[in-house]
């Protein structure tokens, strides 16, 4: 293993902080020295636990170090450490020839100049769109839906499950209108599947073109706005594959206020794939209910963010990033990616659809179930929608796909303003069970209550202005 | 702003005091060439945005000849100019910052080539881009270069 030669002097205070740390460490004393010198405040904290005589005799060195030397050590440093990257890189690589500019870094700059970059944002999502929208959320769910299940298997499990099964809760337990198989399976298999498929599959391909970072350069301004940084693009991009994993890589986000208006807007105004699937396939035949549903949540995403920025005292933040070459994705990279995230979801997923399904079912067979569907109603009359939609919400209480999807049952009872309003509540209102418990688990139960007590009524306080303001304006969408 | 007539670029300050011996007193709407006398229309709000959005907008001190190596903030140079860094500061007293711009290129005496300046700063440091935002850069001095060698 080759070792960088510092400077004489700053080679005799590596050695003289190596010979004062005692402690057994993971990394070598020389390593643990160099970044001591370079006043890393994690390694400093590392060192205090195990040895606190040790640090303040290194810590008085370094500061005597940096006196001598006029400006700050880890400079110095760094310097040592890159000239001998380029000794070493001199030898082993060719440079390509001057002068021209290659089409990946001119495509590079066209998508970081708001002038070309804005336009080619749009064409990616109007083809996020095609692909997630269309093929996953209609063609292939209308295949699956109707010539597998409804036609296909659904019967032959009710027959079965008739015959097989003789008392009649058993029955209704695994097949019949709520039934594990016929409305958890089929909900995750045929509606939920596809979309997310082809959400993380698109998303795989964007993520490793390195397209990513430029869209957090060319939207770091918008973001600022609403306290955030350019960074939170990408877990705010994830989210609308799935708001739970996305709650997660909120992590990557530097200080905790950023972290809890990244959680609130993912909660409240960042609609799944699955969800965004099913929105897109009820909305298809209504391109203004489209429209307006777009806009309003848009608007909403904006305001909300605007004002937790205001509420949330907090240092401004940074943005600093790496804009790495762009690169066309390696297939198997991103058939594995979509195939791990697919994995990850499903095992999430499918437990929660089943029990689902079992709650239903206890809620049924208990009249539970009549009872709160008959408490929501006069929300969602209020709503201006029709009372079999309050089956739709009480299922967004355990998935938002799931309440989504149960919309998508009922859709042939709704006008476009109606259908516009309904999509517009069930977007905004109560995240998962799953993102709820992700939520409680980074943010605590103090923050991740007080969103949830926000963001039910809230949503419910949009829909019905928005149900106001349409029927004022008289639009029938 | 740039002359229409004699070509020669000239700050809006420069106009205003060759306006001193024009009988009109204020308001005529036009600003005149400091060198040359030829009276023009101000460049427009939009065309000085569309300007600053294309990010093709020369420094201010970009006219200057690179020997001078006049010292400016990293947010003020010109795209395409190349530039060493001579200092970094501190803001809003989190010396945090200080590192990351150190482990992204940016320490006294490294090289770079700006390539944005808008909507971020994007710079070329070695074989690596990297972006920043206004205010991160605005803490940085640099030393204007004559350009280097390689494009990447």
């Amino acid at each position: 293993m080759a070792t960088v030669l510092y400077s004489p002097p700053l080679e005799s205070q590596i050695r003289r902080i190596a010979e004062l740390l005692r402690g057994s460490y993971s990394i070598s004393k020389r390593s643990l020295a160099l970044l001591l010198l370079s006043e890393d405040e994690e390694i400093a904290s590392l060192v205090a636990d195990q040895e606190p005589e040790a640090i303040r005799a290194i810590q008085r060195l370094a500061a005597e170090s940096r006196t001598q030397d006029g400006q700050h050590i880890a400079y110095s440093i760094v310097e040592a450490q890159r000239s001998a990257a380029e000794q070493t890189f001199e030898g082993v690589i060719r440079r390509r020839d001057a002068g021209r500019m290659s089409w990946r870094e001119r495509l590079s700059r066209a998508t970081i100049n708001p002038l070309t970059g804005i336009p080619a944002l749009l064409l990616i999502l109007l083809g996020l769109y095609w692909f997630v929208g269309v093929l996953g959320a209609q063609f292939l769910v209308d295949w699956l839906e109707s010539s597998v299940f409804e036609s296909g298997l659904n019967p032959w499990v009710n027959q079965l499950v008739n015959t097989a099964v003789p008392w009649e809760w058993a029955q209704q337990l695994l097949a019949g209108d709520y039934g594990v198989f016929t409305l958890g399976i089929r909900y995750a298999v045929a509606i939920i599947l596809p979309i997310v498929g082809t959400f993380f599959l698109a998303f795989a391909v964007i993520e490793d073109s390195g397209y990513l970072p430029r869209l957090a350069l060319l939207i770091d301004r918008l973001f600022k706005r609403i306290g955030l940084n350019g960074r939170a693009v990408i877990p705010m991009v994830l989210g609308f594959g799935c708001d739970t994993m996305a709650t997660i890589v909120t992590r990557t986000l530097e200080t905790t206020r950023e972290r809890v208006i990244a959680t609130m807007l993912l909660a409240l105004a960042i609609p799944c794939s699955a969800q965004l699937g099913v929105i897109f396939a009820i909305l298809a035949g209504h391109p203004l209910a489209l429209a307006v549903w777009g806009l309003t949540v848009a608007l909403v995403f904006l305001a909300v963010g605007y004002l937790t920025a205001r509420l949330a005292p907090g240092e401004p933040p940074r943005f600093y990033m790496e804009l790495p070459p762009l690169r066309v994705p390696r297939i198997s990279n991103v058939l594995v990616k979509t195939y791990s995230r697919m994995e990850w979801y499903f095992k999430e997923v499918l437990p929660l659809f089943v029990l689902a399904s079992v709650a239903i079912w206890l809620g049924q067979i208990t009249g539970a179930f009549d009872g709160v569907v008959a408490a929501l109603e006069p929300a969602v009359r209020a709503l201006g929608l029709p009372e079999q939609t309050a089956v739709a919400f009480l299922f967004g209480f355990f998935r938002r796909d799931y309440g989504a999807a149960g919309l998508y049952d009922v859709q042939g009872l709704m006008n476009g303003a109606q259908l516009a309003v309904a999509a517009v509540t069930l977007t905004l209102f109560v995240p998962c069970i799953a993102q709820f418990g992700v939520m409680l688990k980074e943010r605590g139960w103090k923050i991740a209550v007080g969103m949830l007590a926000f963001i039910v009524p809230f949503a419910f306080f949009i829909g019905w202005a928005l149900n106001q303001i349409l029927g004022w304006i008289g639009a029938g969408l | 702003m740039k002359c229409g007539m004699c070509g020669r670029r000239f700050h809006d300050q420069e106009a205003i005091q060759t306006c001193t011996s024009c009988p009109i007193v204020s308001n005529c709407g036009l600003v005149r060439c400091p060198y040359c006398g030829y009276e023009m229309p101000p460049e427009p709000k939009l065309v000085q945005w569309l300007k600053e959005a294309v990010g093709n907008r020369r420094s201010e001190l970009s006219e200057v000849p690179a020997e001078f190596g006049p010292q400016m903030s990293l947010a003020k140079l010109g795209c395409g100019q190349c530039c060493r860094v001579v200092g970094v500061r501190a803001d809003n007293g989190s010396g945090n910052h200080l590192m990351k711009l150190m482990a992204m290129g940016i320490y006294p005496g490294a090289q770079l080539q700006l390539i944005r300046r808008s909507p971020a700063v994007v710079y070329q440091c070695g074989y690596s881009q990297f972006a920043i935002d206004t205010e991160l850069a605005e803490c940085v001095t640099v030393r204007v270069e004559p350009s280097m060698e390689v494009e990447p």
